[in-house]
């Protein structure tokens, strides 16, 4: 009786391990990779090297398209971006916070085409600025990425409020 | 004190005893012998808790005046998880919407999609009629530009119309966020 459950649980294991494997490279996968990159892009600990910081901001073309849109529905931020852009205005909103925490929630991922992905999901920003008052804001983010031949990428980020008027 | 010790150490010798007369039986429920099968079924009571606790019934503690006085500030409910699950939510119908993370909102379904919502000094106008709201008890004096409800999407609101406008949160969520309705 041991020894067929041992065998069960060997075959359990290995079926779950192939199929963590090969999931691990899926499309779904690789948009939420990005995805988490942006996240970590617009992350902030206090003690974080200001070099290694403007390492990761720079290279914004590993996940924004060559020209994308964002619209965050106050109008100051909307408009067309290239990764050159995108990095300067990072770089800006980093400057604003001593630190910051950016993460998703609830993600849906759908592929309407082949080579273009939508995903919606909650965006949570928990922060200090340098003046010392808190933020916690909670949106939700509408993406849309495209397959291009290096990966996918952003080409589009729309920002609103959860609850809409 | 005394006599309590006495019903303690009786009960304590019946719970030793291997005897199974009904007063032992009542001994044992008290003071459960330490065997497999009292693991075991502790085991699968808490398992089953956390599973119903997690996914089926979540416990919430409701804080904050937006569903008032239907629903009362510091007040205790359960969220039915399961209350969607083979139908769709109907107008008027109280639901509990996750806003992120162990933060839900408690509100009341007025505009489903394809309806125009819009308040007008306190009243409710659904598709340009206006709309009788039994369950708002307080006077309001709302007036909001005319929302028209996206598909997938409906449009929520608290009873607690005495608030101000700015103060409350209310509007437009998709579907999907709907996680169930409140258990009582």
């Amino acid at each position: 009786m041991k020894k067929y459950i041992l065998l069960l649980i060997v075959v359990i294991s290995g079926v779950a391990g192939v199929w963590f494997f090969s999931s691990s490279d899926s499309d779904e996968a690789q948009v939420k990779r990005v995805l988490k990159t942006l996240c970590r892009m617009t992350t902030k600990r206090a003690g974080d090297n200001p070099a290694a910081a403007g390492l990761m901001i720079s290279k914004t073309d590993k996940i924004f398209a060559g020209e994308f849109s964002v619209k965050i529905g106050n109008g100051m931020f909307d408009g067309i971006y290239n990764p050159t852009k995108m990095t300067a205005e990072l770089a800006r909103y980093r400057a604003i916070f001593t630190e910051v925490e950016v993460d998703t929630q609830d993600m849906e991922i759908t592929f309407p085409a082949q080579d273009k992905a939508e995903t919606v999901f909650t965006g949570v920003l928990d922060g200090r600025t340098k003046t010392g008052s808190g933020v916690s804001e909670a949106r939700e983010v509408i993406c849309t990425l495209i397959r291009t031949q290096e990966g996918w990428r952003i080409k589009k980020l729309e920002i609103k409020e959860i609850m809409q008027r | 004190m005394n006599f309590l010790l006495n019903i303690w150490e009786k009960l304590w010798h019946l719970h030793r005893s291997d005897d199974d007369t009904s007063a032992a039986t009542v001994a044992e429920f008290f003071i459960p012998k330490l065997k497999r099968g009292f693991f075991l079924r502790m085991g699968i009571v808490a398992l089953l808790a956390f599973v119903i606790c997690k996914w089926l019934l979540i416990p919430c503690v409701i804080d904050g005046e937006s569903m008032m006085p239907t629903f009362p500030s510091r007040g205790f409910t359960f969220c039915w998880t399961g209350r969607y699950w083979f139908s769709k939510p109907r107008r008027g119908d109280v639901v509990i919407v996750k806003y992120v993370d162990k933060v839900f909102f408690l509100k009341r379904i007025i505009g489903l999609p394809g309806d125009t919502v819009e308040f007008r000094r306190g009243v409710l106008f659904l598709n340009g009629k206006p709309q009788r709201e039994p369950y708002v008890r307080y006077i309001s004096n709302w007036t909001t530009r005319p929302v028209t409800v996206a598909p997938g999407h409906c449009f929520v609101v608290g009873d607690n119309r005495s608030q101000y406008v700015e103060n409350h949160r209310f509007g437009a969520i998709r579907m999907v966020r709907i996680a169930g309705a409140p258990l009582f």
